[in-house]
Parts: C-alpha cells; sequence; structure tokens
C-alpha cells in the first residue's frame, strides 16, 4: 500500500422521502492529503458531509475510517474519531473571548474545584494560536477581531482535539486577499503535519491552486474524481452543470445612450469616503472595485440614501437628491442589490411572491389594497424571466431556496419597480458557477433595456466579463478608472493596491 | 479616533456609575441624613431583595429570554412558609419548601420556553399570573403573619450591630454568582447561548440543560428574595411582591445586562443597577412627597435611566462600527 487510507465512503446513498440527495458515492481520502469537493449548490456537497461529520445517516452504503467501519450517529462521534468540520458560518461566540470559544465544550478545571483554570488554557490557546500565526491575547474578545482572524481562530479551536480529517466549507467568502494567503499557507501546513483535508468552494482557481485532488458531484453524483492537474477549470465547470459554459459572460451588445442618469459630484463623509466624482449613463454597467475595507459598499449605501454624507451632490436623473432618503429614490426609480441577501436583501421566511412583490405593493394596489391576483402574476413573470427554480411562489419560502436562486429572487424584486437605475452589491457571492452565469445574463438584458447598473465586486473577473467601465476605490477613494478597452486584471490590481499617499 | 471622540465613548461606557452618582447626590441636595453612613447601609439593606431578583434575572436575560414570574414566585415561596410556619414546622424545612417551589416553578418556565418554545415573556407572564392566582385561593387574599424572631433576629438584626443581615446575605450571593457566571463552564456557556444559541447547539452544547438552569436559578433566588423581603416588612401581604419584576429587570439592565442576550454582570453591574433604583425609591420618600406620585416618579425615573442606557448602547455600537481609514 503506498498510501495511507483515512476515509472511505463506498457506495453511500442517501434519500430524503424517496428522494435521493447522493446516489452511490464513493470516495477516497489518504494521510497528508488535500481533496477538492466541488459542485453547484444543492449538488449534494452539505448531505454528504453532513454523512461523514454524523449529523445525517446514511440510507445505504458504508463508511470506513482509517481501515475500520465507521458509522457516526451523532457529531461528537466523528469529532472522537478525529474529523473536524468548520462550517462556512463560524461557530464562535462574539460576546466571549478566544480561551472561552476554544474550550466552550471542554473547559479545564481548576483540580477539585468547578472552576476553569484559565492559565492552563491560556497556555495552551496561545500555543494553538502560534500555529495559525495569529499573533493576539487568548484574552481578546471576539468581536474585536476581523473575519480572517475568526477563521483561524476556528481553526485553532479545531486542531486543539489533533484531527485527522479537517473539512473546509467555503473558508473563504468572508476574507481579504492576504487572509486567504495566510489560510492557504496554514492548510499546507497542515497538510505537511499529515492531516487530511477536504475543502469544499466555489471558488474554483483556489482548488486548483491548492488540493491534490478534485471529486466533482452533481446532482448527487459524482461525474469526475482524479488528480488535480487532469483537471482545467474548464473542465470542472462542465463537470459541474453538466454542460460547458464556454461563454460564462454574455456578450455585450452595448446600448449606451449619451444620456447622464447618475452624477455624483465631489462626495465626501469622513472616514467613509472622501471625494467621489462619478458618472453612469442610461444602458451602462459601471463597475467599482476595490479590496475589502475600500469603501465600496458605504459608497453604494450613500447612493442610495442609506448613510448619510457631509458634503456633495448626487444628481439622479437631473435632479439633486435629497441627503438620506431610500424612499425618494425608490420612487425616482432607484433599486439596491445589497451585499448580504439573507441578511439585507430577503425576509426568509416568507414566500417567494411577497418577497418579490415587496417593492412594488403600490402598484400592485388599487385604494390602498393589494390586488391578489396582479400580484400573483407579478410574481410568477419574475419566476419566468428570471429562471427561479422554485414550486408555487406563493408557498415556497425564500429560505428553502439554493443561494442563487435567492438571489435571482432579490434581483427580481427590484426588477419588478422597472428601475432605471440598479446597484448591484457582490451579485453573485456565493453562488454557484451556473447561477452567475445566470445572473451576469439578467443584468445584461436589463441594460440593453436602458437600465444603468453600478455594480459593486471584489471579484475582479466578473467585473471585467460584464462591465465597460471599471471605477477602482481605495481607503475611501477613487484612485483609478478603466474603460474597457484597458480593463485587465494587472490594472485594476495596480489602481487598488496603488499608495494614495503617494499620488 | 479621536481623543475627543474616544472620551466621550468612555463617559458613555460607564454611565451606571455616573447615573448612580448623580443620583446620588441629587438626593443629598434634596433631603437631609442623606450622606450619612447609617442612610447608605439602609439604602444597601433595603435594595437587598431587588437586588437579589435582579442576580436571578439576570441569568434568562443573558439568554435573550426573561423572566416575569419573580414576583410571584416571591409570593407564593414565602406564603406557603409563612403557613407551614403557622403551622408549627421547623424553619428550615418552611424554607427549604419556598426553594423547591422556587425551584419547580424555575423547570415549568424552562420547559414552555425550551420545549414548547413559547416566547419567554408570554410564558413567564402566565406562570407569574397562574402562581399568585394558586396562591391567593389558599392564603384568600389575608396578609399572612411570619414569626416574630424572623423580623427581630435576621429582618432588622446586624452582625456586630452594624452590618443589616439582609445586607450581608445579598452581599454573598451577589460573590456566589459572579463566580458562577465568570468562572464556571457553566457561566461561559450561557453566555455562548445568549450570544447564539444555533452556533452553541452546533458546539455540542447542551443549550437545553443550560437554559433550564438559568430560569431555575432566577425561581430559587426569587424564593429567597421571598424571605428576605418578608422579614423586613414582617408580614406576608397579599401584593407581596407585585411588580417587583420591573425592578429587578431593571436592576439588570442599569447594570450592564442587555435584554437582547449575550452580556451582563453580576459585579459590579447588578451591584450597582439594584443601589442605583433603591436610592430612587429611598430619596423620593425622603423628599416627602405625595405617595402616589412616588410611584408615578419612580416608574419614569427608572425607565429614564434604562432608555439612557439602551441609548448609550446605541451610540457605542454606532462609534465602533466599521471605518475606513481615509487618506488625509
Amino acid at each position: 500500500m503506498a498510501e495511507e487510507q483515512v476515509l472511505r465512503l463506498e457506495h453511500v446513498s442517501k434519500d430524503f422521502f424517496g428522494i435521493y440527495a447522493i446516489t452511490d458515492v464513493s470516495l477516497e481520502l489518504n494521510k497528508g492529503e488535500i481533496l477538492g469537493l466541488i459542485g453547484e449548490n444543492g449538488a449534494g456537497k452539505s448531505t454528504m458531509m453532513n454523512i461523514v461529520c454524523g449529523v445525517l445517516p446514511p440510507t445505504s452504503g458504508s463508511l470506513f475510517f482509517e481501515g475500520k467501519p465507521y458509522e457516526p450517529k451523532k457529531p461528537s462521534d466523528a469529532e472522537a474519531v478525529g474529523i473536524s468540520f468548520i462550517h462556512q458560518e463560524l461557530n464562535l461566540f462574539n460576546n466571549l473571548n478566544v480561551i472561552d470559544n476554544m474550550f466552550i465544550n471542554g473547559f479545564r478545571h481548576i483540580k477539585g474545584l468547578p472552576l476553569n483554570n484559565n492559565k492552563e488554557m491560556a497556555e495552551i490557546a496561545k500555543s494553538a494560536l502560534a500555529q495559525v500565526g495569529l499573533d493576539i491575547s487568548p484574552y481578546t474578545k471576539v468581536e474585536k477581531l476581523s473575519m480572517g482572524e475568526r477563521q483561524l481562530i476556528e481553526i485553532a479551536k479545531s486542531i486543539l482535539g489533533d484531527p485527522k480529517v479537517i473539512i473546509f466549507d467555503e473558508p473563504t467568502t468572508s476574507l481579504t486577499n492576504k487572509e486567504t494567503e495566510k489560510l492557504f499557507a496554514i492548510i499546507e501546513k497542515l497538510k505537511a503535519e499529515g492531516k487530511s483535508i477536504i475543502y469544499i468552494s466555489h471558488i474554483l482557481e483556489d482548488v486548483q491552486r491548492l488540493t491534490d485532488k478534485i471529486a466533482v458531484l452533481r446532482d448527487g453524483v459524482i461525474t469526475a474524481t482524479g488528480k488535480t492537474e487532469e483537471f482545467t477549470i474548464d473542465r470542472m465547470i462542465s463537470n459541474m452543470v453538466g454542460r460547458s459554459i464556454t461563454q460564462m459572460y454574455p456578450p455585450r451588445i452595448e446600448n449606451i445612450s449619451d444620456e447622464i442618469l447618475l452624477s455624483v459630484k465631489n462626495l465626501s463623509q469622513p472616514g467613509v469616503v472622501k471625494d467621489i466624482n462619478l458618472e453612469l449613463r442610461k444602458g451602462e454597467i459601471l463597475g467599482i472595485y476595490g479590496l475589502m475595507g475600500a469603501g465600496r459598499s458605504e459608497l453604494a449605501n450613500i447612493l442610495f440614501g442609506l448613510d448619510e454624507y457631509e458634503s456633495g451632490q448626487i444628481i439622479f436623473k437631473g435632479k439633486v437628491l435629497e441627503k438620506k432618503n431610500p424612499i425618494e429614490r425608490i420612487k425616482a426609480g432607484m433599486g439596491y442589490v445589497t451585499e448580504n441577501r439573507k441578511e439585507e436583501g430577503l425576509f426568509l421566511e416568507f414566500p417567494v411572491a411577497e418577497n418579490i412583490n415587496i417593492t412594488s405593493l403600490r402598484s400592485l394596489s388599487k385604494k390602498g389594497i393589494v390586488n391578489k391576483k396582479e400580484a400573483l402574476k407579478n410574481a410568477q413573470d419574475s419566476k419566468k424571466m428570471f429562471g427561479i427554480k422554485c414550486e408555487a411562489v406563493n408557498k415556497h419560502l425564500v429560505k428553502g431556496l439554493s443561494g442563487g436562486n435567492q438571489q435571482k429572487v432579490v434581483i427580481a424584486k427590484w426588477v419588478s419597480t422597472r428601475p432605471e437605475l440598479l446597484i448591484v452589491d457582490e451579485p453573485t457571492r456565493g453562488i454557484d458557477v451556473g447561477a452567475k452565469s445566470e445572473v451576469y445574463n439578467i443584468l445584461n438584458e436589463l441594460a440593453r433595456a436602458g437600465t444603468g447598473i453600478l455594480m459593486v465586486s471584489s471579484e475582479m473577473e466578473e467585473l471585467i466579463g460584464n462591465c465597460s467601465r471599471i471605477i477602482v476605490m481605495n481607503k475611501g477613494m477613487i484612485t483609478g478608472e478603466l474603460n474597457n478597452q484597458e480593463i485587465c486584471t494587472e490594472s485594476l490590481l495596480h489602481a487598488a493596491f496603488i499608495d494614495t499617499a503617494g499620488m | 479616533m479621536s481623543d475627543k471622540k474616544g472620551m466621550k465613548i468612555k463617559i458613555l461606557q460607564y454611565m451606571s456609575f455616573e447615573l448612580f452618582v448623580i443620583i446620588f447626590v441629587m438626593f443629598g441636595l434634596f433631603s437631609q441624613n442623606w450622606f450619612t453612613f447609617s442612610n447608605f447601609i439602609m439604602i444597601i439593606k433595603q435594595s437587598s431583595y431587588v437586588g437579589i431578583l435582579a442576580i436571578g434575572i439576570t441569568f434568562p436575560l443573558i439568554t435573550a429570554g426573561t423572566d416575569l414570574s419573580v414576583g410571584a414566585v416571591m409570593f407564593m415561596g414565602m406564603s406557603f412558609s409563612a403557613m407551614l410556619l403557622d403551622k408549627g414546622v421547623p424553619l428550615p424545612v418552611a424554607m427549604l419548601v419556598a426553594l423547591i417551589i422556587g425551584c419547580v416553578i424555575g423547570i415549568v418556565n424552562a420547559f414552555f420556553v425550551v420545549d414548547v418554545k413559547v416566547m419567554p415573556f408570554i410564558a413567564t407572564l402566565g406562570t407569574m399570573t397562574v402562581i399568585r392566582g394558586i396562591t391567593l385561593i389558599f392564603t384568600g387574599s389575608r396578609a399572612l403573619n411570619i414569626p416574630a424572631y424572623l423580623t427581630t433576629a435576621f429582618g432588622s438584626g446586624k452582625l456586630f450591630g452594624l452590618i443589616p443581615y439582609p445586607a450581608i446575605v445579598f452581599i454573598f450571593l451577589l460573590l456566589v454568582f459572579h463566580i458562577v457566571l465568570t468562572k464556571t463552564a457553566f457561566g461561559r456557556r450561557i453566555f455562548a447561548c445568549g450570544n447564539n444559541l444555533e452556533a452553541a447547539k452546533k458546539a455540542g452544547l447542551n443549550t437545553r440543560l443550560v437554559l433550564y438552569m438559568a430560569y431555575v436559578i432566577s425561581g430559587v433566588l426569587a424564593a429567597i428574595a421571598g424571605f428576605v423581603s418578608a422579614s423586613q416588612i414582617g408580614n406576608v401581604p397579599a401584593g407581596f411582591g407585585e411588580g417587583y419584576e420591573f425592578d429587578a429587570i431593571a436592576a439588570s439592565v442599569l447594570g450592564g445586562t442587555s435584554l437582547l442576550g449575550g452580556t451582563g454582570s453580576i459585579l459590579p453591574g447588578v451591584l450597582v443597577g439594584a443601589v442605583t433604583i433603591q436610592m430612587i425609591k429611598t430619596g423620593l420618600t425622603a423628599m416627602q412627597i405625595n405617595p402616589y406620585l412616588i410611584d408615578i416618579f419612580q416608574a419614569l425615573f427608572i425607565l429614564l435611566a434604562v432608555m439612557l442606557d439602551g441609548i448609550k448602547n446605541q451610540v457605542i455600537a454606532k462609534s465602533q462600527s466599521r471605518h475606513i481609514r481615509v487618506a488625509e
């Protein structure tokens, strides 16, 4: 035996009430190996990991851990054999310090007393923090830490138990580039120490770079496995979606008019943005790029009238807008797809139809009473137009949709107000390749029909693929503007990292 | 962040203490014998039962719950104790019965909140009404007498003729539950549950046990508060403990407990909060104003104090929100 096998799944299937979530999945993970697990949302990745971690029992098939049969009944069984799962939504308690978080399910006590031995735990925590390269006091409260640091705390917590397998689920979604690099270095180190890693991500470039082998899931079936060298990004995509997306980005038929839709003059708010000037024409897709903390989303909030600003002007369709008044803007024809769909964009407990109609209740009602028929029709039209995959629009709750379909609901909600300007912030965060491509198509269609779109994103690729112009922000200021002939990764990065002090 | 702004936040952060001092000085200007040691000791003594209630209620509050039944638990526990004492049952047994009543009601509250998933304020509002009603059936709305020795030996007794026993019980419980909250695994886990219950479940914590414990602590301490209060009054009137849940919640919130859960402290929190509230009560009485107005002023003062506390939290949260370093 050349390589030592740690985890093996043999013909594992799982059905929920007769519907198969995963079918006949077989997989092997060796010691000191990084396995990339990719697939669209709903492909069965979570079900598979839940089986491995003892959250769900398989319907059929068997699991082996280090060659021995492994039948976890509850999450602690998985922990006991040495499988550690780092969830996408971090399971940390912001109001507690690092020690409390790391030892929350197993505090060390002072001998003979029910009191916590903070000294001993601090020592252990310190060495675990050192292993993940985090130089902070173990008494720091988690709320004071950045998202990247919190991710590292989760890793430090998980290595306390000396696990043999660590599963990362989308660990980079809220990390800065620098923090991502640091995370990758730590994963490499863990690998060198002989730990096995399952890395789940939508960011295929990262998977290609980091992993030794890849497994692709589609509709609950493994469609491809193999060494990472054998996969190109294109192959990964075609294995994931079952067709090859040669054209991730829609061909651009530009229909930019001369009419200026939005113009921002000398907009400043201390501590947030400084001296912002920009213009957006009808039918144009204008990108705003910047690293995390550059002030992109803050600018979007100000433009939409959610946050205040100190000086400057926002002119929309030739009219100067009030300082802080989103209602005025919506009436004037602005829409805003926020960065965080679950918290700011959707009523998760409401059905699809109510989410779509919420912005257009006025036009859907007569004398203050909502016309049910029209409202239903509006939602059904949106469902058709955007290809939202759900059952009856007035029954299916939004929380039951996949990320991509949720995002379509948010966009549909604004499009049904017939906006002339749509601000979209991170329109494809956390959604899979197929849904991404659909979102791009929708946005391009809108632009072609004359809507101005302000696309805020930290993904360079999508800006390059969709925008006719890109504005780059850094430290709250505009540090560069590129039109579509000059747009390339290098020039974007240059403007984003440029030291404003030297300008 | 500029120094001026940092100063502003500092001032806001210690607002409970500042309120405490302001109220203390203010009443001193209006009433005689305010700045005396005996007055101060009296305030601590009088704040003892609200303080003990507040210690207890802080636990459900940290879990993002609440316990409106504490005043009624005081009433039920003490009424049954008084009836037993009247029949000649020895004091320790009568006390134990009161504690068991507190414990059982805590379990009932937790059952509704945790297992039936009723919103805490509705669940405990329900138990509050039911247990007060049950007790009134047994007592027939009469004021119950308690043995005189409870009042002479404990209620108005002093250790070394200096420190009143109720104050000692209060301080002892403050210390014990401060340690429980800050130094034990349970204490840390209760904060975890209040911060993010889902995450606590995922982390493998026995959240059910933690929440049950919180309500049981609240119930048992309410029963103790009943004893401390009755021994000071000298009997158990039909309206015993009525409205105390408001004082207890206010004391806890003034001491820094958030009604949204996840934050709170016993020391200095509950101590400062309970004493502030008692000062308001005593101060208004000392000013010799119309007794009907006292209740109104008292409630308004407490509301104002809690409101200021809310404003403080908002301002602090706003000033600590994400700031981009703008190039100058």
